[in-house]
């Protein structure tokens, strides 16, 4: 099998295994959305306590973080399902690929019992099995001009499969390709709210300055937003390098066969 | 891979194809069969996915793929059946019999790829290849060793594909023909005492095939019978008390303190 190839193979494999831990960082977030939203209901309780207009102030702040976690809500459940589809969508790439793996050996195998009955000084591995235009030309090649009529055919045929799962796994990674991009996007909108959530627990901590008494209740309501929001950055920035190392992946393999 | 004519009239071809050399150790050793009669041909158990490009690439030397006309899998196991997925991507038209209590179970095999299964009732059939008048008969062999297992026998050739009945779990290096039936007793001993499930299942299907009376008997793992050694082997399987098996059943008795030990975990 030739280096190109295993590489080939190798990459996929890999690009998959990112796509999953995408998948499974999507699904962590969930969890954190929840921290957040008992967080901001334990804010709003504290703050019915006051009875001041500070304590009202308190309340409208914490009852917009609250809502934080319900405006994520349905990025959080559209991340999932893109992120389960790319995966999918891998899935069937790798499943092609193996395919492409077996018909590829035995090409390979083909042609070198081929060249070594022609005591060629040539072998597979000097034919770049990935090169579309290599497979389809393949069986008409000069190192093959005396083989027998069935050596040419089936030479042909295993060609023509390989050049359809190569054309097959483009497909599919294109679309990988393009949930990504449509993933990251949503990972955009996810920070945005990360970064809103810490601004209100600025302004929880501001307000609650000017309290006599419960100021340390607040102050430690806000310590665990920021503690959260940092959970939350570290696992979308996992993700989003994730993403990024797949996409460049992918952005490779789809060059390596155009 | 290696692969040796059996049969050749002309018209009508046997190939048996195995003893690879480059096979992973912890790959059982296969027998392929090839059948191609007047530019059709046949497979029967075509082996696992881990041998397929060996084994298309010994296809290759005889017969073009596109036709192949049919596969049979004598019974679901993966060494004959996981890489049909395969064959059925390169020729989609191949069609495939397999017993038909195992349709869908050999259907999990697929890996997105439809595997044009035909179940072959209990009872056998008769399999024409192409416009030939050369038929196969796929013969039952229930519980030989599996619940839903056909040997097939060509007339034409008069060979008999065995499947796992008379396999040896032979070294690498022993000959494509056994040469000495009672040294090779000793490969194929321990196998039929554990695979074998039922005597009366073999009894009935030895009694099957002295009626047929094959110049050889073909299985999927380790040497081919012919001449006096079918007979012996039809009479060795006949004396064989299989189905009782109790080796080891101490081992593997319930063990109380050990069960409530994992309960606990």
């Amino acid at each position: 099998m030739s280096a190109v190839i295993d590489k080939y193979i190798s990459d996929i494999t890999q690009v998959f295994s990112l796509a999953v831990d995408v998948l499974n960082g999507a699904r962590s977030l969930k969890g954190i959305s929840l921290d957040l939203k008992l967080l901001a209901i334990n804010g709003i309780v504290q703050a019915s306590k006051i009875g001041t207009n500070q304590g009202q102030s308190l309340i409208t702040l914490s009852g917009f973080l609250s809502d934080l976690p319900v405006q994520i809500e349905p990025e959080l459940v559209d991340l999932e399902q893109t992120a389960s589809i790319f995966s999918l969508q891998l899935t069937d790439c790798s499943t092609a690929v193996r395919r492409f793996l077996k018909y590829s050996e035995a090409l390979s195998q083909m042609i070198n019992r081929l060249l070594r009955d022609r005591r060629s000084t040539y072998n597979a591995s000097d034919f770049n099995l990935l090169d579309v235009r290599v497979l389809a030309r393949l069986h008409l090649d000069n190192a093959f001009t005396d083989i027998s009529e069935i050596d040419r055919e089936n030479l042909k045929t295993l060609a023509q499969r390989n050049i359809e799962i190569i054309a097959l796994a483009n497909n599919l990674l294109f679309e990988a390709h393009n949930l990504m991009t449509r993933t990251a996007k949503k990972l955009d909108s996810i920070k945005r709210n990360g970064f809103i959530a810490n601004y209100m627990g600025s302004n929880i901590l501001i307000e609650s300055s000017y309290l006599s008494s419960d100021q340390k209740s607040f102050s430690g309501l806000v310590e665990n937003i920021k503690d959260i929001v940092k959970v939350l950055d570290e696992q979308l920035y996992a993700i989003s390098d994730s993403l990024s190392k797949g996409d460049n992946m992918i952005t490779t393999l789809i060059k390596v066969r155009n | 891979m290696k692969s040796e004519v059996l049969f050749d009239d002309g018209t009508h071809k046997w190939v048996v194809l195995g003893r690879d050399p480059d096979k992973k150790e912890e790959i059982i050793d296969t027998n392929e069969y090839l059948i191609v009669s007047e530019e059709q041909a046949v497979i029967l158990d075509p082996g696992g996915i881990e041998v397929f490009p060996q084994v298309l690439t010994e296809v290759t030397r005889h017969v073009s793929t596109d036709k192949i006309q049919a596969i049979v899998a004598s019974h679901q196991d993966p060494d004959i059946a996981s890489s049909l997925s395969m064959w059925l991507g390169l020729s989609p038209n191949i069609k495939v019999y397999c017993p038909w209590v195992w349709t869908t179970f050999i259907a999990h095999f697929g890996l997105g790829v439809d595997l044009n299964l035909t179940g072959v009732p209990d009872e056998g059939i008769e399999l024409t290849i192409g416009s030939t008048q050369n038929n196969l008969y796929l013969v039952p062999a229930h519980y030989c060793h599996s619940s839903g297992n056909f040997s097939v026998y060509d007339p034409k050739a008069d060979i008999l594909f065995s499947g796992d009945i008379g396999v040896g779990l032979v070294p690498a290096d022993t000959s494509l023909f056994v040469d000495d039936f009672d040294k090779h007793i000793k490969y194929m001993e321990k196998f039929h005492l554990r695979w074998m499930p039922s005597s009366a299942a073999l009894k009935a299907w030895v009694k099957r095939v002295r009626l047929i009376n094959p110049s050889m008997i073909c299985p999927q793992h380790g040497s081919i019978f012919r001449g006096d050694d079918v007979k012996r082997l039809l009479d060795w399987l006949d004396g064989l008390d299989v189905g009782k098996w109790d080796m080891g059943l101490e081992a593997t008795d319930v063990n109380k303190s050990q069960w409530m030990k994992w309960k606990k975990r």
